[in-house]
């Protein structure tokens, strides 16, 4: 990628590379140009190379990225298709031209992150964005095709847990990148409602084995830095305190090595974020981090009936500010209990904003052959740690108080 | 040099030191990238609906993907099965499990097993183990249960005439950097199958490079030439983005095979392995793919099979002209055996040539030979039947055969025909004797011919040409007229026609009637042929008639004269008789009439002539002698003759006068003492006399005239009315310019009495006035 000169600096919901808008390359739309010829599909060298995707394509070319169409010179026909200049994958509609939040969704191994990412997507989809008043909807053809196949039919529909996610070495996976689309609420149109506004968000879901190490870390989630926001995902039930607090018959998670131990977890994130970010050892992190622990379901039974983790959260088209406020303070003080305060230590230290949430993706322990429970899936609290960034990027309005 | 091996799943122990994916175990010093390629390249998921409705006591229900490729970061060749492994050591499910094996040094390893052999090989492990080191694998590896019979019987169920040639050059141009080649099947362990059909028909040779594997669960993500997928993972855009061979739908992406891949399917696997070894014997050890390998793997069909296709022999005729460069001569010698054992029907003219150009540069003359033979066999039929023949160098042997076929074609071809012929057979350097193209000339070469074409032949073809001619000195003088009018006739030359006078003489007769040639040049031409030639009559009235078809005129009627006397021939006499006439009745008084009537005064040709023309002839040659005898006598000064001059005119008739007066006055003229010759001169003759003084003088201003007539004038003998009239016609002379009277005064000086009488004249009627005016003045000592 060129170096930036000019121009917003952009990030690839795909590759995370960093780009002006005007670096933005174009792919032949592959169709019969004026001169009556079409451009042959070709093994993209620089995408495989890159993404691993080894399917043959039309052309690429470099054109102003700036504009909407650009005609190729090759067959001459015209093309819409704007792709990375970095990994040449296709880049969503209005890229560049509305915010795109790229949301690291990271964790250690076993803390359900590839579950969790599905439960919440589903949830926007089909609960959550009518309470939003907000749509969310897949921004790109892989990523529609690969969640409703490779994640929501065989959660949702065969009820089979989700396999182990692989290493980001095996790069035959891309981000799954989302069109979260709300109604503006300063611009009004004739009817009275807003104007749509677009949010992109990427999620990346990362093997909990590529951040054991500082090496895998570093070549692996180099995302993080370039991420707007960061979805923590811990396992409580990996934590010595948590761990005997579980309900019986919860299905306990391997004793992982040091290296699964949430504080970890999170001292490694934090340490990749500064180094990427080139923070100083004086200075905090500015970008918002969702510290969320998981399977909270195994632990519900050892609150205190007053518990704000016990209270369902409203169905309200806003972010209940006190209602997270509540639960973040519930956390801290079940931090204390559960043998990780080190977590808020280290979350307070390093971070200007950051909070806890609780949830359960699927609300119950699955079955011992990796089902979900007969009883279904029933999300607890799952979209709290969105709604919250979303909060913060000024995408959804605040309830405070 | 050994298998490095790897084990990759989800285990709890192995290299990373922690449970999840990683390494559970590797062969000491395995390259760290190789190992990352291996991670990335062996991510296995089943087919989708098994993710439906897990069978976990059917292992055999999942796929297994073996796959073979060379590490883009080290070269090496990298084998590995991945087998689905149901769940991993902490329960979750989708575990798979990978058993790599690497070589750096492929050959030695491998030996003769092709990697699509390992399929269903004992050495395969699908758990994980307590250690994380593995030991290295010796060489060859222990095949599985794929082998040529299993594939051929594989291969013959189906029927796969059409698919294989296809799938093969498929996979070449994914080798190439083309689009990757998707096989789906609804089995898609069926799939090693057909990668095996394709290893064993790619052969030692190519094998290795191609790389594949029996399953992918994303094909898109896959980076193997041949990919296997079952048929419900196939991508949507398949068609567009892969050469996609869906197998149970029957489709292919369609297209031309590779010659080598329809050589290949039509081997057969079994037979492909002795296809490939022979092939060996033929390479050059710089062939790059199934373009590079074409030409070695037909010669070797061709050793196993005896007879090739035309399209097949032409691979080996294509190939030929760079293996000579570049392999030792035998592979080469016994390639081109292979070649020339097929029918020759089969080989192109092209072709031929080609193989020609190899054996010669083979140095094998016997294979040469019969190339070149059967070229120009060929050549000589084609030209036959009218169409182009490409030349070719023949060597002496070739030469001869081509030369003789030529000669043959002599006999009976065409002109068109044989002018190509014997173009071709000129540059290839096998044209027929000079007395072959001679008898053609003679024999074969009809007159009527179309002039473009005789022309050619003619002028081409010396002994053509000679032939030719003696054919057309046998012909009627008129055929051979019309042939040497033609331009057929403007190629032949002097040197041409020496042994033939009598075209010779047609020749020159031509020449005559086109005008090119003068008739009395001509005419000496044919006498000088005659006189050449023993026996030879003199010219005969034929010639003499298209000599001068118009009449000849006198002057060279003068030339030809002597054949009047020399011919016996009595028209050749009329003829000259008639000429004769026609000249007097032409003009009687010109120049040439006179020169011939004094020619014709020798009692020889009076003899000839009839009594009419005699007397003609005899007349007006008295009447020159007079009139040269006159001449003669004025110019010595003799005036007497003026005299006998006068009487003969007073003599004469009134036509015959006005003539002879010209004469006199003409003489009178020159006379000198012109007073002498007027004496006794006739009015008649005075008359014109004083014409041809008013021209000298008053027109021409001959100062000698003046100065003679002027002394005529003063001589007191002369009859007073001459004397007036001189002075009439004197009067001319005074008007002339002063310098001109001075000229005159200059030639009458030497008589200082005419002079001085000259000077009283001029001065006689003119004013001192006048005479300054005019510019004659000139001071009292003007005329002394």
């Amino acid at each position: 990628v060129k170096p930036l000169f000019n121009g917003a600096r952009l990030y690839c919901p795909y590759c995370y590379s960093g780009f002006a808008e005007r670096d933005i390359w174009f792919r032949c739309s592959g169709r019969i140009g004026p001169k009556g010829q079409r451009c042959s599909l070709v093994i993209d060298a620089l995408r495989r190379d890159r993404t691993g995707f080894a399917g043959a394509l039309p052309p690429v070319f470099n054109s102003d990225g700036r504009q909407r169409a650009a005609d190729c010179p090759q067959c001459e026909a015209e093309s819409t298709t704007r792709i990375c200049p970095a990994c040449h994958i296709q880049l969503p509609v209005h890229f560049g031209k509305v915010r795109s939040r790229l949301i690291a969704l990271v964790g250690a191994k076993e803390s359900g992150k590839t579950v969790y990412m599905t439960v919440l997507v589903h949830e926007l989809m089909h609960r959550v964005g009518e309470d939003l008043n907000a749509a969310i909807s897949g921004a790109d053809d892989d990523t529609r095709h690969r969640f409703a196949e490779d994640y929501e039919q065989p959660l949702y529909r065969d009820a089979q847990l989700l396999a182990s996610t692989k290493t980001a070495a095996a790069r035959d996976r891309a981000p799954l990148v989302f069109r979260f689309t709300t109604e503006s609420r300063r611009m009004l149109n004739r009817n009275g409602t807003g104007e749509p506004q677009r949010t992109l968000l990427s999620f990346f879901d990362t093997a909990g084995e590529d951040l054991r190490s500082a090496q895998s870390v570093e070549e692996n989630v180099q995302y993080l830095a370039a991420a707007d926001g960061v979805v923590l995902l811990l396992d409580p039930l990996q934590m010595r305190g948590a761990r005997q607090l579980a309900a019986q018959g919860t299905r306990l998670p391997t004793p992982g090595a040091a290296g699964d131990e949430p504080a970890n977890v999170l001292e490694n994130i934090t340490e990749l974020i500064m180094a990427k970010g080139r923070i100083k050892a004086s200075q905090r992190i500015g970008k918002p981090i969702a510290i969320v622990f998981t399977k909270m379901d195994t632990l519900l039974h050892d609150l205190k009936e007053t518990s704000p983790l016990l209270r369902p959260p409203a169905h309200a088209p806003y972010f209940d500010e006190g209602d997270s406020l509540q639960v973040h303070t519930e956390i801290q003080r079940l931090l204390a209990r559960w043998e990780g305060s080190r977590i808020d230590q280290i979350a307070q230290k390093h971070y200007q904003t950051y909070r806890y949430f609780g949830v359960s993706a699927l609300g119950e322990t699955p079955t011992k052959d990796n089902h979900v429970s007969p009883r279904g899936i029933r999300p607890y609290r799952v979209t709290g740690p969105l709604t919250w960034m979303l909060a913060q990027f000024g995408t959804i309005p605040v309830q405070r108080g | 040099m050994a298998f490095k091996q790897l084990y990759y799943t989800s285990c709890e122990t192995g290299l990373a030191g922690y449970g999840g994916y990683q390494f559970n175990a590797v062969t000491p010093g395995t390259s760290p990238l190789v190992m990352r390629e291996i991670e990335d390249r062996s991510v296995y998921e089943p087919p989708r609906w098994l993710l439906a409705e897990p069978c976990l006591d059917e292992p055999e229900a999942y796929p297994i993907a073996l796959s073979y490729a060379r590490s883009e970061a080290t070269g090496a060749a990298i084998v590995t099965q991945v087998v689905f492994a149901g769940t991993d050591y902490s329960g979750r499910p989708g575990n798979y499990f990978a058993h790599a094996l690497v070589t750096e040094s492929r050959e030695p390893d491998y030996g003769s097993v092709l990697p699509a052999e390992l399929w269903g090989a004992e050495l395969w492990h699908r758990t994980p183990i307590e250690s994380s080191e593995l030991p290295e694998l010796r060489g060859p590896l222990p095949r599985g249960v794929v082998n040529r019979a299993g594939v051929q019987a594989f291969l013959d169920a189906r029927g796969t005439e059409r698919v294989l040639p296809e799938l093969l050059t498929a996979v070449w141009r994914a080798m190439a950097g083309d689009r990757l080649v998707l096989l789906a099947s609804n089995e898609p362990n069926e799939n090693i199958w057909w990668i095996a059909a394709v290893s064993y028909l790619l052969g030692p040779q190519l094998a290795p490079e191609m790389a594949f594997t029996t399953y992918s669960h994303r094909p898109s993500y896959a980076r193997h030439h041949l990919i296997g997928i079952q048929g419900d993972a196939m991508p949507p855009d398949a068609d567009s983005s892969f050469q996609l061979f869906d197998l149970d739908a029957g489709k292919t992406p369609g297209g031309t095979p590779h010659p080598l891949a329809t050589l290949l399917a039509e081997t057969g696997v079994t037979a492909a392995e002795e296809l490939w070894q022979r092939a060996a014997a033929f390479s050059c050890g710089t062939e790059q793919g199934p373009d590079g390998w074409l030409g070695p793997v037909a010669v070797a069909a061709g050793q196993i099979r005896g007879q090739l296709s035309a399209d097949e022999t032409a691979l080996i005729v294509g190939w030929l002209p760079e293996a000579v460069s570049q392999l030792s001569a035998q592979p080469v010698r016994d390639a081109l055996v292979v070649v020339l054992s097929q029918p020759a029907a089969v080989l192109t003219d092209k072709q031929l040539v080609i193989l020609l150009d190899v054996a010669r540069r083979l140095q094998s003359p016997a294979d040469a030979q019969r190339l070149e033979q059967a070229l120009a066999e060929r050549a000589v039929i084609r030209i036959g039947r009218g169409e182009p023949a490409e030349p070719v160098r023949l060597s002496p042997g070739a030469a001869q055969t081509a030369r003789a076929k030529v000669s043959g074609l002599l006999r009976t071809a065409p002109p068109p025909v044989v002018l190509a012929a014997l173009g071709w057979a000129g540059a290839s350097g096998a044209m027929p004797e000079a007395a072959d193209l001679g008898r053609y000339g003679q024999d074969g070469l009809d007159p009527m011919t179309a002039e473009a074409e005789l022309t050619r032949l003619l002028s081409s073809y010396p002994a053509i040409r000679r032939g030719f001619l003696t054919r057309l000195a046998l012909q009627p003088p008129r055929q051979a007229s019309r042939v040497l009018a033609g331009p057929a006739g403007a190629l032949i030359s002097d040197d041409d026609l020496a042994p033939f006078p009598g075209l010779a003489e047609e020749m020159l007769l031509v020449a005559v009637e086109q005008r090119r040639q003068q008739p009395l040049h001509a005419f000496h031409r044919i006498e000088d042929i005659r006189r050449g030639t023993e026996g030879a009559p003199p010219v005969g009235v034929d010639e003499l008639a298209r000599l001068w078809p118009a009449g000849c005129p006198p002057e060279q009627l003068v030339v030809v004269l002597g054949l009047m006397v020399d011919s016996p021939d009595p028209q050749v006499s009329s003829w000259f008789v008639r000429q004769i006439g026609a000249a007097h009745q032409r003009g009687p008084s010109g120049p040439g009439w006179l020169t011939l009537a004094q020619a014709l005064s020798d009692p020889a040709f009076q003899r000839l002539l009839p009594g009419r023309l005699a007397e003609l002839v005899h007349g007006t040659a008295t009447a020159e002698q007079k009139r040269r005898r006159a001449n003669s006598a004025v110019d010595k000064g003799d005036m007497g003759i003026f005299a006998s001059l006068y009487t003969d005119y007073k003599a004469a008739d009134s036509r015959a006068r006005r003539k002879q007066a010209d004469h006199l006055a003409e003489l009178l003229c020159r006379a000198e003492p012109l007073a002498v010759a007027l004496r006794g001169c006739p009015p008649g003759v005075m008359e014109a006399f004083r014409a041809n003084l008013r021209d000298g003088l008053g027109t021409k201003r001959h100062a000698y005239l003046a100065a003679r007539v002027f002394t005529a004038f003063a001589d007191q003998d002369l009859p007073g009315e001459l004397r007036d009239q001189l002075a009439e016609d004197l009067e001319l002379v005074r008007r002339w310019r002063r310098s001109d009277l001075g000229h005159v005064g200059r030639f009458l000086a030497h008589d200082p009495q005419i002079a001085r009488q000259f000077q009283d004249w001029r001065a006689s009627q003119r004013s001192g006035l006048v005479r300054k005016l005019l510019g004659g003045w000139s001071g009292p000592d003007e005329g002394r």
